[in-house]
């Protein structure tokens, strides 16, 4: 007996796909029973789409195959539009918001062929939660919903981790898409700034916002990026790891914000693997995290500030708790700060480009700890900020993460690859030298 | 900070609305901007300019 539709990984099902033995409805129909199966539980989805995208993907059964993603269904982040649909990012602001437009990436996906079953749980605005005083309730963990799926993408972490659907859209401002890639062991990726259009997308900060996938697997991730924007970045994705030059940031999780051990321990095994099969693994140094978070928090609180403005004045108790007091410090930083912020931001990317000239690919820490307890608030506040992830929004590379293995108590760990600008063919082929190897591709969550 | 300072930053700002009545919200608020205004490297070299992200390098996949 051959494996349900929605086990398949976004590579497996479009093969299938194109040899004619598996229809679009008959892969979104699995989906959609999935969703049913086990969503009450996940909170994934906001709303489930399923008459639309049964109707395109009814249509694409008599269609010759457009492309890897022609009948793929792709969970959608609720502050990305779909024409004719809500986009209430989460929160009371904005639940009449009806979009006449798909948003740039949603067309492009779109016209590759992927149907959208979804619109998925975020936190609000992408920067508020977990929350429990929205419309609608927060995400939970797959591999044990007692615990955060990660955030702000976390519909699309937990959706995708659950087998709701092969490929989910996220935003990165500070690492949503790789933190819940990471808290849910799956692949998460956040492209070079600006390589992936965000004109449809509701925005944090302008400078810092990325939209990424999150998927199963490297190789899917490359598929989706590809449709995302047009261009190749499969050919040399298995050319392997010899004569790689890994680039070990080793302060970000030893010294700057320890890891929790079982994390640190996944990092440092993972760097023996990577020399194992024939990578060069030199140890580099960058500015701290924490000037780094510093700068990543003055820019977004300016910006994000300048977008909330109006609903800070007018309407603030509209806003989950949370939300109001992540929002509210933007208010009261000067034009200087941000200057200032900007100005230290050129020395940091000057030092990760410098890093560049030595090493081909950076590998270090996406999160410091396994995912907290989505009810213990004050571990959620001390888990957030713990990750490496806001280094590269700063800086605007690209940058992947991916399983690193599990930790005792069940929960995914992760790794993260960086690497220069637009030179997201080599990201894919160090995370998928490593994920070859690793042994955790394909791992799910036992639900 | 005192609240008769924060009131008057609150008030400047133009969130009458969240001091009158999420006022704890706004009191974290502004302990949490000192706390990072504190942490910012402030440069007095004129000659270090911002640089925004989309000055990185470009390659040959730029889209």
């Amino acid at each position: 007996m051959s494996a349900a539709p929605w086990t398949l990984t976004l590579a497996e099902a479009s093969a299938r796909i194109a040899d004619g033995v598996l229809k679009p409805s008959a892969l979104l129909a699995s989906c959609l029973e999935r969703i049913a199966d086990v969503d009450s539980g996940l909170n994934a989805c906001i709303r489930v789409l399923g008459k639309q995208a049964m109707a395109a993907a009814e249509k694409l059964d008599g269609e010759s195959p457009r492309g890897p993603l022609h009948g793929i269904p792709v969970g959608i982040k609720d502050i990305i539009d779909i024409a004719g649909e809500i986009t209430t990012c989460h929160s009371a602001q904005l639940l009449d918001n009806v979009k006449d437009a798909d948003a740039a990436v949603v067309a492009r996906l779109r016209a590759a062929g992927a149907v959208f079953p979804a619109k998925l749980s975020t936190h609000e605005f992408a920067i508020g939660g977990p929350a429990f005083d929205l419309p609608f309730p927060p995400a939970r963990n797959p591999w044990n919903r007692n615990h955060h799926p990660g955030g702000s993408s976390s519909g699309s972490g937990a959706g995708v981790a659950s087998g709701m659907f092969p490929a989910a859209l996220g935003t990165d401002t500070g690492g949503s898409v790789r933190h819940p890639a990471s808290a849910c062991g799956i692949v998460g990726l956040k492209p070079t700034y600006d390589l992936v259009p965000r004109t449809g997308v509701f925005p944090l900060s302008f400078t810092l916002d990325h939209v990424g996938p999150l998927t199963r697997t490297v190789e899917d991730s490359a598929i989706m990026l590809e449709a995302m924007t047009g261009n190749s970045y499969r050919g040399d994705i298995a050319g392997g790891l010899t004569g790689l030059r890994v680039g070990y940031i080793r302060h970000f999780h030893e010294k700057d914000q320890p890891a929790h051990p079982e994390m640190a321990a996944a990092l440092d095994a993972a760097a023996k693997l990577l020399e194992a099969q024939g990578a060069t693994v030199t140890d580099i140094v960058l500015p701290s995290l924490n000037e780094f978070a510093v700068v990543n928090r003055t820019v977004l609180g300016s910006e994000a500030a300048s977008i909330h403005e109006f609903w800070l004045k007018e309407t603030p108790e509209k806003y989950a708790g949370v939300t109001r007091r992540r929002l509210l410090p933007g208010m009261f930083m000067t034009g200087a700060d941000l200057v200032h912020a900007q100005r230290h931001r050129a020395k940091l990317l000057a030092a990760v480009e410098a890093a560049f000239g030595q090493v081909d690919v950076l590998l270090c820490a996406s999160s410091m700890d396994p995912a907290a307890q989505i009810d213990n608030e004050p571990e959620v506040e001390r888990t957030y900020p713990r990750q490496a992830r806001t280094a590269f929004n700063v800086t605007g590379h690209p940058a992947i993460t991916l399983m690193s293995g599990l930790a005792a108590n069940g929960l995914p760990l992760s790794v993260q690859f960086v690497a220069p600008a637009y030179r997201e063919a080599l990201l894919f082929r160090a995370a998928a030298g490593y994920e070859a190897k690793a042994g955790f591709k394909g791992m799910r969550p036992p639900l | 900070m005192d609240e008769k300072t924060a009131e008057t930053l609150a008030l400047a700002a133009g969130l009458d609305k969240a001091w009158a009545n999420h006022r704890a919200d706004v009191l974290a608020a502004l302990q949490t901007q000192q706390s990072h205004r504190g942490k910012l490297p402030r440069t007095r070299n004129p000659a270090d300019e911002p640089a925004p992200p989309w000055r990185l390098t470009g390659g040959e996949n730029k889209a």
